[in-house]
């Protein structure tokens, strides 16, 4: 995992962005405070100076020079323990009055003066600062009145401090957060990306990794392990139709290819060529019917077929006189019994095709004097449809294996059929959300398909 | 009779072509959408045979603006695309016929000719003959040489489908479609089955039969060999 990559990621980017915010509101309310509490003893210490100044200088008019000194050498007494500052000087800058000893230094732009004083004044425990203003008064004195603000400079120092670690502590810890949880994230994106990389290389069993925590991520994983699995199935289940098709469309084709070689190889009689092209012929139309049955299939597997609402018992019976001469030509019986009502939402012409392949089955296994029963029954909740013959039957354990493709049972394959039949049968049982069980007719085989009832539908 | 055949495939065009031309037809053939649509208002063709994949404007479309704009030929719609609901868009779209490929050239041809004979009034009459065979569609009784037949009703449709198109042939998917309205491909013989039961009420004991065989097409009902 590089560092760059930890920057590059969104969450990083986030978590930054959410620093810059809080660094911005954090400095701007420290801003506030700042202004709020130095600001304001700032503004009342220079409104305090700024008073006194004035009220000495009236009392100076009002009093004259003695005056003035008198109060001030009055108000300098415990000058020092009030940190206040107060300075008379002549006009050739000898001091009159007050607590401190020289003019200070700096000299004054504007009214307004700052400068450093050992405090207590004169004793010198340290130098504070001070702040002061000064006014002319008449005669060429000077007063200058001001104030130790070493505390409200510490109080300023405290505060700006305050803002500055609180700044650097926020700037910090969003850091150490956006990078934790970029780590977090990219480490759970980078499983993500190693888990499809083996699944793009083919490694089809491959699933997500899933953290147990049932967060996004997970729930993300989840819905796509379920993908991976349907696809899995789906491309499971190509793979083996692709292989059945070819090894089933092989054996016609290679019988095709070999009556037209054996057909071409000698000069033959017209006759001949004449019954190797129908025989030709014959092996053509195989292929494509297993074909056509095969499209039929994947239609129906893949859903995309219009439904009506309709009469299964209508259909059934449409089915069954269809096939009615067929089953007395092998000998055989065919019982038809259908009731009112058994409405479905389905697709007409695949389950005709279900129910013929369903006789088609039972006429080509059911020997001589045998019975094949068709039958439509309705409940308030279902429609069943069954085929019951005398036949053979299937034992149990084939009974799942026979709807897939291309299974027959007859493993000599003599009989004619793609082994196709039962696979539609499920395919659009499947296509009409019916349920298809087969079981034992003893003897013979019944093909019961359950279809959800749709009468309120048709209401 | 003059066809139109609209198909990009241009091996499948010319073999069309060729075949409906040794029958005895006019064929003109047209490869895109565009091409055909101007081709067929143009001209005046008997038929229409058109591919369902076209380049330019697809089958449906064309087979939409032609009878947009007024044409009121058959139309037979070829496709590849076997899908059931397929055939109801184009039998909806105005389409006659509809046909899925592969498909034998006997098949289409015995549609394209039970198309083009459509919509003829004696198709509509209410007694249909042939030779010594009488169906009378009204009374639903059918005689030969004088003899009443007794046909089940399904045998009866049976029949008239097959005097409504004497003289051509029938293929079994034809007669599926027409008399069940099934358009699938059964496993076992169950039509030939049906036709047998009608030869034996409607030829046995006759010298000359009247329902043919047609080998690897299906049957034709009509006089003589």
């Amino acid at each position: 995992m590089k560092a760059a990559n930890l920057i590059r990621t969104s969450t990083f980017r986030l978590s930054l962005l959410a620093m810059v915010v809080f660094a911005v509101s954090a400095a701007v309310l420290l801003g506030f405070i700042y202004v709020g509490s130095v600001g304001l003893l700032d503004k009342e210490t220079n409104a305090a100076i700024s008073a006194e100044l004035r009220g000495l200088a009236q009392q100076y008019s009002k009093l004259s020079l003695d005056g003035l000194e008198s109060i001030i050498a009055e108000r300098s007494e415990d000058a020092d323990a009030r940190g206040a500052l107060y300075m008379l000087v002549d006009a050739d800058n000898r001091p009159l009055a007050g607590n401190l000893a020289n003019w200070p230094k700096p000299r004054p732009q504007g009214r307004w003066l700052r400068f450093e004083v050992d405090f207590p004044v004169g004793g010198g425990e340290g130098s504070h600062h001070a702040r002061a203003r000064f006014a002319n008064l008449a005669g060429g004195y000077r007063l200058l009145v001001g104030r130790d603000i070493e505390e409200r400079i510490g109080f300023k120092r405290l505060i700006t401090h305050t803002l500055g670690w609180a700044l650097l502590v926020t700037v910090v810890l969003s850091l150490i957060a956006g990078l934790l949880m970029s780590r977090r994230l990219l480490r759970r994106v980078d499983a993500v990306a190693r888990a499809s990389r083996n699944i793009i290389d083919g490694d089809m069993g491959q699933r997500l990794p899933v953290a147990d925590t049932r967060d996004e991520f997970d729930r993300l994983s989840i819905s796509l392990n379920e993908m991976l699995e349907q696809i899995e199935k789906l491309t499971t289940g190509m793979q083996v139709g692709v292989d059945s098709i070819s090894h089933d469309l092989r054996g016609p084709l290679t019988r095709l290819r070999s009556q037209i070689e054996g057909a071409l190889s000698r000069d033959l009689d017209v006759s001949v060529y004449r019954g190797a092209l129908s025989n030709a012929l014959i092996e053509v139309d195989r292929v494509l019917q297993l074909f056509d049955t095969l499209v039929r299939i994947a239609q129906a597997e893949a859903g995309a077929v219009g439904m009506e609402v309709l009469d299964l018992a209508t259909v059934a019976d449409e089915v069954g006189e269809l096939y009615e001469p067929v089953v007395e030509e092998h000998r055989l019986h065919l019982e038809l019994q259908g009731t009112a009502g058994a409405i479905v939402l389905g697709n007409r012409q695949l389950l005709a095709q279900a129910i013929a392949n369903l006789l088609d089955n039972a006429v080509k296994y059911t020997p001589a004097e045998g019975r094949i029963e068709l039958t439509v029954s309705a409940s308030p909740d279902w429609v069943e449809l069954t085929v019951a013959d005398t036949g053979p039957g299937v034992a149990a354990p084939d009974r799942e294996r026979v709807l897939e493709r291309f299974v027959r049972l007859d493993t000599s394959r003599t009989s004619p059929g793609s082994g196709l039949g039962l696979s539609l049968v499920a395919a659009v049982a499947r296509l009409h959300h019916a349920r298809l069980d087969l079981c034992d007719n003893g003897p013979g085989l019944r093909v019961r398909i359950s279809f959800p009832q749709a009468a309120a539908l048709a209401a | 009779m003059h066809i139109l055949i609209l198909e990009d495939d241009p091996s499948t065009a010319a073999y069309l072509a060729k075949a409906f031309r040794e029958h005895g037809y006019t064929v003109d053939c047209a490869a895109s959408g565009t091409d055909g649509l101007h081709l067929a208002t143009g001209g005046s063709f008997d038929l229409l045979i058109v591919d369902r994949m076209l380049p330019g404007l697809d089958g449906l479309s064309v087979v939409k603006a032609v009878r947009e704009r007024g044409l009121r030929m058959p139309i037979l719609i070829l496709s590849a695309l076997a899908q059931v609901d397929e055939r109801v868009r184009g039998l909806r779209e105005g389409g006659d016929d509809y046909l899925t490929k592969p498909f034998a050239f006997s098949e289409l041809l015995a549609r394209a000719e039970g198309l083009l004979r459509r919509g003829r009034p004696e198709a509509e009459d209410a007694v249909l003959k042939v030779g010594d065979l009488e169906l009378n569609r009204l009374t639903r009784t059918v005689r030969r040489a004088g003899r009443i037949i007794d046909l089940k009703s399904r045998e009866f449709s049976l029949l008239e489908f097959l005097m409504r198109h004497a003289g051509q042939v029938v293929t079994r998917t034809m007669l599926l479609e027409s008399v069940w309205d099934y358009h699938f491909d059964p496993q076992t013989n169950v039509i030939d089955v049906h036709i047998s039961r009608i030869r034996q009420k409607v030829d046995k004991g006759f010298s000359r039969p009247l329902l043919h065989t047609v080998r690897g097409s299906g049957y034709s009902l009509r006089e003589g060999r």
